[in-house]
């Protein structure tokens, strides 16, 4: 659950450290183990150890940094990598647009230290907090992107240089990484609407991709995605499960609504924080089990 | 790459990425939403992150080279849903799905 009642604080305590580093401890060991290998690819494929530490850094796509490699090596005119690579990433416009809600009375640049470092990976670490129990504050959400940041940064950097000595098994860590996306798609599969939702964008990238769109599958199926779980919850009451809609589906809101909830069933107030709308639904049996 | 081209380069897709990372959390957050766009904003997570598992596991070639290849991951992947559905744990995970993965390389199919 979002901690908005003071926005623009700095710092963070020792217990909020050790939250973050709890929070994403696998997210980081991951983004070591695959880090390596990527920066080894990248060097391979002719860029230089800081060439591949500035896109990590900066850029901070792997999805992106991957497709504009490849796209390089393979001969693409610039201007097409760089609208492949643009549309690739474009889903973090979805990312930016639901972070959006806990940004409300930050100045500017306090929104820029929010958004600047969002990953797919940061993204789903935040979201699984603030739709838990836990109190998350804004700064903790920008120690995990920054975190992320930097561990990917040094990491790929790190296997640019090391592409001499060593040899990993890219595959096998690209796919620690397609483990980490599962996770946390699991984690957010709580009704209904959001298992159509994913299976409606599951759809929509392979579509796309028999069409030949690969540079966009990603955003064309997760465009596709939320549009058929919203109506989808619209068609079946929100959850899509028979679930009575509680009055937690408002992520922005959710943390002044805790209070009210917190003294009756603990479960519940939990998942009425989630932004994900599904889980915003207190079944009876539920509040029965939290009671008890 | 060489330096003189890899700058704009860089230039350009840094610009584009924290357009897009920076423009919907500018515009956004101190509107106040309405209860559908929220719910609707809710369904991003979950699409997404279908949609990036989807990407890295499913392509129309993805059996070119035989059914098992093909079919490799998205065992190992199965197993990690189950995995993930019990423990909820981002560390088993991984553990479990790239062992998962190396020991269905060495299966001769």
């Amino acid at each position: 659950m979002f901690d908005s009642s003071s926005p623009e604080a700095r710092g963070l305590s020792m217990a909020q450290v050790k939250a973050v580093v709890r929070a994403d401890a696998a997210v980081a060991i991951g983004y070591v183990i695959v880090g390596i290998p990527f920066g080894m690819i990248g060097a391979s494929l002719g860029f230089e150890p800081l060439q591949v530490f500035m896109l990590s850094f900066f850029f901070l796509s792997g999805a992106g940094q991957a497709m504009m490699q490849n796209m390089l090596m393979a001969g693409f005119a610039m201007p097409t990598v760089l609208a492949s690579v643009m549309l690739v990433s474009s889903r973090h416009i979805l990312y930016s647009a639901a972070m959006a809600p806990y940004t409300r009375g930050m100045r500017f640049l306090r929104r820029f230290a929010f958004a600047w470092n969002l990953t797919d990976e940061g993204f789903g670490v935040n979201m699984d907090r603030l739709s838990s129990g836990e109190r998350w504050t804004a700064n903790q959400i920008i120690a995990v992107n920054t975190a992320n940041q930097v561990l990917w940064g040094v990491s790929t950097f790190a296997g640019a240089v090391l592409v001499n000595f060593i040899s990993l098994p890219a595959a096998m860590a690209s796919f620690g990484v397609t483990c980490i996306f599962v996770c946390m798609l699991v984690g957010q599969l709580k009704g209904a609407s959001t298992f159509l939702a994913a299976g409606a964008a599951i759809a929509g990238v392979f579509v796309a991709k028999l069409a030949g769109l690969d540079g966009i599958a990603v955003i064309l199926g997760a465009i596709i995605g939320v549009a058929v779980g919203f109506f989808a919850g619209e068609k079946l009451g929100h959850g899509g499960d028979g679930e009575r809609l509680s009055n937690g589906d408002n992520p922005a809101g959710a943390s002044n609504r805790m209070n009210e909830k917190d003294d009756v069933a603990p479960s519940c107030a939990t998942a009425s924080a989630s932004l994900t709308p599904s889980t915003s639904l207190c079944t009876g049996e539920e509040a029965r089990d939290a009671l008890a | 790459m060489p330096w003189p081209e890899f700058l704009p380069l860089f230039a350009f897709m840094c610009i584009g990425m924290y357009l897009m990372r920076l423009i919907p959390i500018s515009v956004l957050s101190d509107r106040e939403l309405s209860p559908r766009t929220k719910t609707l904003l809710g369904y991003i997570p979950p699409a997404c992150f279908a949609a990036l598992v989807a990407n890295d596991l499913l392509s129309p070639s993805m059996f070119a080279n035989g059914i098992w290849p093909g079919l490799m991951p998205l065992i190992a992947t199965a197993v990690v849903v189950l995995v993930a559905a019990k423990t909820k744990s981002m560390v088993w995970c991984i553990v479990v799905g790239i062992a998962m993965y190396a020991l269905l390389g060495f299966v001769p199919l």
